[in-house]
């Protein structure tokens, strides 16, 4: 019993932390502009499929030793570049004109953005390389080859620690402290949190608030495609509607956590990690949605403002 | 307004589709020449979805153009309307309520659920409840698969009961000939009920309740300082709006004599329905009806013919690529994002959604500074 | 001297470190015309949104009329969240009891024909209690245990199955059934929590609100004017009358009221009369048609009811442009108050303009006319006089004067000194969110704390 709850926890860490990098990507957006950005998910899943395209183009399956990690570290720089570039894109093409129309405006934009993308990645699983399957079915998922050494590191134990458990874990923590200090130490970070709160008074003060949202959409999709790479190494499957539903489970830690506050949706999306394989292992992975959405809920009924955002009365 | 111009403005577009639509499977005259043409359309049974289709948007406009909530759930209100359907009416379960039945029953369940899930979240800021109806779609989904012994899962629950044929009908359509006549009673009820919607909404805007609405739309704090509950009357165009799906559900179910796989009830399909209000216009009836007829229209007849010539074209060496059902989301989600960019108000705009739609209420960006 | 009509205690409000309104005393008497002054930054808005109810004093108390303005916690309240508390425990214990398996116990169990609804309750109730059952398996009846896993024994009749099942459900229950019964119970305790808790804070959260203190008379302008802009002059001057048009017959708005006493409309009883007749027709289709009765006859003439009511009732509503004839008295009466009330602050000839198209001094009487027609006992008037010329401000002391002998309480916020010592009978000083000063204009033209604080104030107002 405890083995299979410290098993499930590990498990729920290690997804978590892919929520918790996707999660970023709604929460930073959600800061500045007050805009939830559902296409977010779907520049995770095109990373992703960036990702295997790279290792289908490489043949990476057939390296070893030091060359496999090169590449997969070239990988991981690649996808990150390309999950920002998309995400920056979308927002200069789509976004940037509807700044002032009401809010309604992009928001359905960001939902047609996410079908088109969903569509995007249909047609690039139709992609006649071998990791695509040759192509025949797009729809299909593709399998992403086990590349991370899985090795446990608890060799006696029952317990099972592999080696890609910690890579994850570790890479992913890199990354946020990454961001935490540029959040916190940059002058980037400054402008940043500066135009969250108050995007005229910061145009006022001289900081080029289109320059900052750019930015902020760069590190955002930045993160996606980190997080892709992690995930598709991690879980070895890549489909088209993969964005649509970890889109989903990333936003809700996003506002368990407080939606606009950087820690809350690390915070969030490691609770959502943690909750998933505990009901995963005693409900049954098949009411999944249901438990995740009854914590929504349940939040959003006893702390609207999410565990670490600020009570600041939202009516005015 | 006169009474004299609204009848004058109504007479122009949709008084002529009105007509066409009651005098449709009278005169069938539109499926001969297809007949003649070698192209089955069915324009009949067709039509039924496009009614059917109508209810929804016309119930999403309720929620998304009146009250200014952005629900993605739509879908689950119509999915609780059909399996509500399916669960009062299936011979294997003790209720046998009946079509008619079924038609009271399904919008009551669906209006509770509205409730159930609108109560804890509509006071909440307004994009949560995206995620939140969203979430709730996800949810009925998996609920609906995984409930197999009640929703019988994937291969849903069936027969739904069919619609009840009158004798006189069943004479009319000519002896031997259910089919004929179950569609022909089908039609005239979905029409009924959809015309009964829009007449009631349309009434519903002119009254106190529909300057409510307005006024929320506008600028939710001032309204509340005027002793307007913005809570409740969120809660009731959520729940009303629920309703009308639940209704839609209902209908749909029965014209398909099952309640069908619970995809059919999924996000996709809400994405469509809002598809369908955004094109025609939220906040406007007419748009609502237009969009319906034009994008589930275009989904529904001209699609299938447009597959069928390309596979025509390709013959045997098809490309799983080279079909319009594999480019439908990149359609309408490119349909989306044009729409908002280059006219959000829609093809057949409200005159007030439009205005609010070109120029934010001055409410909405400047909050009440501390002085 | 009269009780007063606002009585503001000790209210402060703090925005993160910075003091806004701190321990502000304020007390506005029925009939007269009150202000707070001070310097830009005094917290003398903040001070408005407090007693509307725009934001939570983080300490202090609004009352009116001898009552604090929050939702009183009443019997009511705790039936509320006790509901609640039952609806979530029965969802998380039918839950964890398994929906599926409750359905199989309680609608699969019976043979159709054989289902009664006192039936399903008992057996439902069994399975919640983890007992032994009867189910109707092909043409026996079988005792089963509470998961439905295991059968006890099969039976040619009923009473004999109830039997054996009444043994079973005396004996002690095994661990199995222990530990299903000990979810049960965690499930439906929790379930009561959080549904009392969760109604409970949300209550809490919503206890004072804008709407409730507008419902107790009070209404208010805005310094940045909130119009509804798309809307007409008049057209925003229903909206506030909204509350006074209601129907309902236990509560029935004051408009309403007025414009239907004596009135039975004429043609009421028809507006009730159609739909019922539609949805009775539509229940005993539903009938009828439902068990397979093949009578073609009675259904036919049902169907004939009801698609005739329905079309009649849609003809009607939509031919009155209202929902029945007693809507259109009261509209049309409530149209006539909202001209007079335009009159009343001299906007009548522009009531079919969008509210928009007026210049700025027109919206403010705009929005005051708005404000009066809610029927307050006390008006609030953040900055009434801001942007007006002279003679725009002396109407609107006119204006303000005419409000009061209306028998309105007036409290107002202003800059203009001139409009402040002209109409005021009583002005607080605020300086920095504290209260300096209070009295008659007079006393506080020569209180010297007021003039140290205003010092160069006055003058830079006068230039600008």
């Amino acid at each position: 019993m405890f083995e299979t709850i410290a098993q499930q926890l590990l498990l729920g860490l290690t997804n978590g932390m892919v929520f918790a990098l996707v999660a970023l990507g709604y929460t930073m957006v959600y800061g500045i502009l007050e805009f939830i950005n559902f296409a977010h998910g779907d520049v995770f899943m095109l990373s992703a499929f960036f990702a295997l395209t790279l290792v289908g183009a490489w043949g990476v399956p057939g390296l070893d030793g030091a060359t496999l990690a090169g590449v997969l570290l070239a990988i991981v720089a690649l996808t990150t570049v390309f999950g920002a570039g998309v995400n920056w894109s979308v927002d200069r093409l789509v976004y940037k004109p509807l700044r002032k129309a009401p809010k309604l405006a992009p928001l359905v934009s960001a939902i047609g953005v996410s079908f088109v993308l969903q569509n995007v990645g249909l047609v690039w699983g139709a992609a006649k390389m071998e990791v695509f399957g040759g192509g025949g079915q797009p729809a299909a998922p593709k399998s992403f080859p086990a590349l991370l050494p899985t090795t446990n590191l608890l060799g006696g134990s029952s317990l099972t620690l592999q080696v890609k458990d910690v890579l994850v874990i570790a890479a992913s923590l890199t990354v946020m402290a990454g961001l935490y200090v540029l959040v916190t130490r940059t002058k980037l970070g400054k402008a940043m949190r500066a135009t969250a709160q108050d995007p005229q008074t910061a145009r006022l003060m001289g900081i080029d608030v289109d320059a900052v949202i750019g930015a902020t959409f760069l590190i955002g999709g930045g993160l996606a495609g980190f997080a892709a790479v992690v995930y598709a190494l991690y879980i070895n499957t890549v489909y088209y509607q993969m964005g649509y539903q970890n889109g989903l489970y990333a936003f809700t830690a996003a506002v368990v956590g407080g939606i606009g506050n950087i820690p809350g949706a690390v915070l969030g999306g490691l609770l959502l990690g943690l909750v998933r394989a505990l009901s995963d292992q005693f409900i049954g992975a098949q009411w999944q949605p249901a438990v995740l959405f009854g914590i929504l809920i349940l939040i959003l009924v006893f702390r609207p403002a999410g565990l670490l955002g600020s009570t600041a009365r939202e009516k005015v | 307004m006169t009474v004299a111009g609204s009848w004058r403005k109504w007479l122009s577009l949709e008084a002529g589709l009105l007509l066409f639509a009651v005098l449709y499977p009278l005169v069938p005259f539109v499926d001969l020449a297809a007949d003649a043409a070698d192209l089955s359309v069915h324009l009949d049974q067709r039509l039924v979805t496009i009614f059917i289709y109508g209810l929804l948007v016309v119930a999403l406009n309720v929620q998304v153009g009146y009250a200014g909530l952005l629900q993605l759930g739509v879908a689950a209100f119509f999915g609780i309307g059909a399996m509500t359907t399916g669960v009062v009416t299936v011979d294997k379960y003790p209720f046998h309520f009946g079509f008619w039945g079924a038609l009271l029953a399904a919008p009551a369940v669906a209006a509770l659920a509205g409730l159930f899930i609108g109560a804890p979240t509509l006071r909440l800021r307004g994009d949560y409840l995206a995620i939140v109806t969203l979430g709730f779609g996800e949810v009925l989904r998996t609920v609906l698969v995984n409930l197999e012994s009640i929703t019988d899962g994937p291969r849903g629950l069936n027969p739904v009961a069919e619609v009840w044929v009158p004798g006189f009908v069943r004479e009319l359509a000519g002896a031997g000939d259910d089919n004929e006549a179950r569609l022909l009673v089908m039609y005239y009820v979905a029409l009924l009920l959809l015309v009964a919607a829009v007449v009631l909404l349309h009434v519903l805007e002119r009254t106190r309740i529909g300057r409510a609405f307005v006024a929320l739309r506008e600028d939710e704090l001032a309204a509340a300082c005027m002793g307007l509950d913005p809570g409740r009357i969120k809660l009731a165009a959520f729940a009303g709006g629920a309703a009308l799906a639940g209704l839609a559900g209902a209908l749909y179910a029965t014209n398909l004599t099952t309640t069908a796989d619970p995809t059919n009830y999924d996000f996709n399909n809400a994405i469509m329905v809002l598809c369908c209000l955004i094109l025609g216009g939220l906040g406007s009836l007419r748009g609502a009806l237009l969009g319906a007829a034009l994008l589930i229209g275009f989904d529904n007849v001209l699609s299938p013919l447009l597959d069928k010539a390309i596979a025509a074209l390709a013959g045997d060496a098809q490309h799983p690529l080279a079909k319009y059902s594999a480019w439908r989301w990149f359609v309408f989600g490119s349909a989306l994002i044009a729409m908002m960019r280059y006219r959000p108000e829609g093809l057949f705009p409200a005159r007030r959604v439009a205005q609010e739609l070109h120029e934010p209420p001055a409410g909405s960006t400047a909050a009440v500074e501390p002085s | 001297m009269s009780a007063p009509l606002l009585d503001v205690r000790k209210l402060t409000l703090r925005f993160g470190g910075l003091v806004a309104v701190n321990s502000v005393d304020l007390q506005v008497r029925p009939g007269e015309i009150a202000a707070v002054i001070g310097p830009n930054g005094a917290g003398k808005t903040s001070l408005f949104n407090a007693i509307t109810g725009i934001y939570e004093p983080t300490s202090g108390e609004v009352w009116l009329h001898g009552r604090d303005v929050r939702a009183p916690l009443t019997a009511r309240v705790y039936a509320g969240w006790a509901a609640a508390g039952l609806l979530v425990a029965a969802l998380a214990l039918v839950s964890v009891a398994n929906v599926d398996g409750l359905w199989a116990a309680v609608v699969k169990a019976h043979n159709p024909w054989e289902f009664t609804l006192t039936g399903a309750l008992v057996d439902g109730w069994r399975y919640l209690g983890a007992e032994p059952r009867v189910e109707a398996r092909f043409s026996k009846f079988s005792v089963v245990s509470f998961d439905g896993l295991q059968v006890r024994g099969s039976h040619a009749d009923r009473s004999a199955a109830e039997h054996q099942r009444n043994q079973l459900a005396g004996q002690r229950a095994d661990a199995a059934t222990q530990k299903a019964l000990w979810l049960r119970w965690l499930a439906a305790l929790g379930g009561l929590a959080v549904g009392v808790l969760g109604a409970r804070a949300m209550w809490y959260r919503n206890r004072r609100s804008p709407q409730r203190v507008a419902l107790q008379g009070v209404a208010r302008t805005f310094q940045n004017i909130r119009l509804f802009h798309h809307m007409t002059v008049i057209e925003n001057v229903l909206v506030g009358m909204d509350r006074h048009l209601h129907l309902g017959s236990v509560g029935r708005g004051a408009t309403a009221n007025a414009a239907l006493a004596g009135k039975v409309p004429r043609r009421g009883a028809l507006d009730f009369a159609l739909p019922l007749a539609a949805v009775g027709a539509l229940t005993g289709l539903g009938w009828f048609t439902g068990d397979g009765v093949d009578d073609q006859g009675a259904p036919t003439v049902l169907l004939a009811v009801f698609v005739l009511a329905a079309l009649a009732w849609m003809v009607r509503i939509f031919r009155n442009k209202a929902l029945s004839s007693a809507g259109r008295v009261v509209e049309a009466v409530a149209r006539q108050e909202a001209m007079e009330l335009l009159r009343f602050v001299g906007l009548d000839a522009r009531a079919g303009d969008l509210a928009k198209n007026l210049p700025y001094g027109e919206q403010r009487r705009l929005e005051i006319a708005r404000a009066l027609a809610t029927r307050p006992t006390l008006l609030l008037l953040d900055e009434p006089a801001a942007g007006m010329n002279p003679a725009e401000s002396v109407e609107l002391m006119h204006l303000i004067r005419r409000i009061r002998d209306d028998g309105r309480t007036v409290l107002l916020i202003e800059h203009h000194m001139r409009v402040v010592m002209g109409i005021s009978d009583h002005i607080t000083v605020l300086v920095h969110g504290t209260p300096i000063a209070h009295g008659t204009p007079e006393e506080i033209r020569s209180n010297p704390k007021v003039i140290e604080a205003y010092l160069g104030t006055e003058d830079a107002e006068a230039h600008g």
